[in-house]
């Protein structure tokens, strides 16, 4: 009897412990990813795990339906989210809210601002930037202000005749402001001079993770990734028909892949360049990796003319395996925690 | 000291010249039409308004559609009319086809339908000469915030309107949906706002359908998802679906101008009475004319 006791709590050991040749890091430590679930009229932040498993944390309301912004804190822990607010003008129609993902607390840190700009947070997790579009004389004027996590307001930066303009990073040496106009797309460090990026509108700005980089798609002529660093400003054409650039850790840049084509013009980028593996008919585009080799993708189906008829998240491994999520709603990764 | 000041002054006068001054945006106390009552039409009213108006059936005491300029590089004004999915679309988006606050049942009298952040009012949520009392002759305001067919009709007018002030698409036909694609966006706000080559949405994009975030998409992509995704009502579509084409958003680029039409367009046909019967017809580039 008390050999069989004994054996079958040998095998509950076994059944709790790690596969061999697999270790897993402690619970509280496995990679998890940080979503965004929005359904129609509620928003629900959680973390997903590398097995797609959703794990709710907290629930916002969007009754009019427009959909929300959010940023991931540097933390892992915060998001700032702009949420709508019916009934104001368009460009000052949303509230900003600070999340805490860990305690499920909700605070209102500003009004009136513009719902579709997203939030940016500065690297050391004390500002968000933010937009705000004022009514003018001819046409609207575009505002970028930065906001404390206590609720202190100060400005940026103004629009002075740009169709647009968006906070596209916040590294340490400081904000980066990208202006669309007619005669084309600039980026520059607040109070410092703009760099000419492009003759059209680029979009997907994103600063590598020592500051020293920046990526972003250029769809003027073709799709080409753009990368403005120490030597200058480079453009490389692509085989894919999408480029959203996204950096990881260790400095090497992600970018969408074509299918069954070779990138091989991606060897002269002057950094580390990788395309994300896609199969026939679809385009994985990089969204956020984490320091365990994981990576998100949101993955899209192409129909006829290249439009995009069916999407979902993958989840891709540091051996390249993929777990496809689709939960209830739209799923928008934001970054990874539990590293 | 007196240099000081008067540099400071300098500077804050070159500050003030150098950026756009704000102004007081409209309230919504201000704006004309909002203690109006109106009747919430029923689906089959305002289908029936929408029809009416888009094909220039209404009377004479309604808003009627300019003459429209067609053709393209050499154009002349027509007298023409709206693809009517395009209004049935944009009335769906702007108000769900309500003339009077949701609260209010169809069939029924309440309160008119005011702005959701602007003076619009009622189902087509025209805020043009709505923004103060007198902006336009009263009975106007009054009819464009009391009467769910005036509001309609003037909505399609300024569709219209919109049309004629908006670079081409194609050769400019009327009759094609896809041509409106420009005064979709410009009924909403003609400007960076709603360029598709804006940063503020997701690229790419799938078509809208109604369920996803409303900000992912420039106006007029929501118009055009929508007339290929019709809201059901008791299982029935509201109008007939038609899956139209997205003009290339790389001719579009950042200052919008005359462009190609998308490979595959459609031209629509307003049949009255009954909307269900087909009445579009789809070709290529290569086909049809």
């Amino acid at each position: 009897m008390l050999a069989r006791l004994l054996l079958a709590f040998g095998l509950l050991l076994t059944a709790c412990a790690p596969a061999a040749g697999a270790p897993q890091p402690p619970r509280d430590e496995a990679p998890r990813l940080v979503v965004l679930v929005w359904n129609g009229s509620t928003a629900t932040f959680g973390h997903l795990d590398v097995a797609g498993r959703f794990s709710p944390r907290v629930t916002i309301d969007d009754p009019a339906g427009m959909g929300i912004r959010a940023a991931l804190a540097p933390d892992r822990q915060h998001l700032a989210a702009t949420v709508a607010r019916p009934g104001r003008p368009a460009g000052r129609e949303a509230g900003l809210l600070l999340i805490d993902l860990a305690r499920g607390e909700i605070r209102r840190l500003l009004d009136d601002v513009d719902l579709r700009g997203r939030p940016v947070w500065s690297a050391d997790g004390n500002e968000i930037a933010v937009r705000r579009v004022h009514a003018a004389e001819h046409g609207t004027v575009d505002e970028i202000v930065a906001v404390t996590v206590t609720g202190d307001v100060r400005p940026l930066a103004r629009g002075d005749g740009a169709l647009g303009m968006y906070a596209a990073g916040w590294p340490a040496e400081g904000l980066h402001i990208l202006r669309i106009a007619a005669e084309g797309s600039r980026l520059g460090v607040v109070d410092s001079p703009d760099v000419v990026l492009s003759a059209g509108a680029v979009r997907d700005v994103s600063v590598s993770p020592d500051g020293r980089w920046i990526a972003f798609s250029d769809y003027s002529y073709g799709p080409a990734l753009g990368l403005l660093g120490p030597g200058g400003l480079t453009r490389t054409p692509l085989a894919g028909p999408f480029v959203h650039p996204a950096w990881r850790p260790d400095g090497t840049l992600l970018v969408a892949g074509a299918p069954g084509r070779a990138e091989s013009a991606l060897a002269a980028a002057p950094v580390p360049v990788v395309s994300v593996p896609s199969s026939p008919g679809t385009v994985s585009l990089p969204v956020t990796a984490g320091r365990a080799g994981w990576l998100a993708a949101r993955t899209v189906r192409l129909g006829a003319a290249g439009a995009v008829v069916d999407e979902w998240i993958d989840l891709i491994g540091p051996d390249g395996r993929r777990q496809p999520v689709r939960l209830p709603g739209v799923v928008e990764p934001l970054g990874w925690a539990g590293e | 000291m007196r240099r000081l000041l008067f540099m400071l002054a300098a500077a804050a006068m070159v500050a003030s010249f150098a950026l756009p001054a704000p102004v007081e945006e409209a309230f919504a106390e201000d704006c004309a039409g909002t203690n109006a009552r109106a009747y919430q039409p029923t689906y089959a009213d305002a289908r029936a308004a929408f029809i009416r108006a888009s094909a220039g059936l209404l009377g004479a005491s309604y808003p009627r559609l300019p003459l429209l300029l067609t053709g393209y590089p050499e154009s002349t004004l027509v007298t023409g009319s709206v693809p009517c999915l395009l209004p049935q679309a944009i009335g769906w988006i702007e108000s769900g086809w309500r003339q009077a606050a949701s609260g209010t049942a169809r069939g029924s009298v309440g309160p008119v339908l005011t702005g959701r952040g602007g003076c619009g009012v009622g189902v087509m949520q025209t805020s043009t000469g709505m923004r103060f009392a007198g902006e336009l002759p009263r009975p106007v305001q009054l009819a464009i915030a009391s009467d769910y067919v005036y509001n309609i009709a003037y909505g399609v007018q300024i569709l219209g309107q919109k049309w004629n002030a908006t670079p081409t698409i194609g050769n400019a036909d009327p009759t094609i949906a896809e041509h409106w694609y420009y005064a979709v966006w410009a009924y909403n706000a003609w400007g960076w706002r709603n360029n598709p080559n804006n940063p503020d949405f997701p690229w790419p994009r799938p078509t809208y359908t109604g369920s996803q975030p409303v900000a992912n998409y420039p106006y007029q992509e929501l118009v055009f998802g929508l007339a290929a995704n019709p809201p059901k009502v008791n299982g029935e579509p509201l109008w007939q679906a038609v899956p139209l084409s997205l003009p290339d958003a790389g001719a579009i680029g950042i200052s919008p101008d005359s462009i190609p039409e998308p490979l595959v367009v459609h031209r629509t046909y307003c049949v009255v009475p009954d909307p269900y019967i087909p009445a579009v017809a789809e070709r290529t580039g290569l086909d049809w004319r």
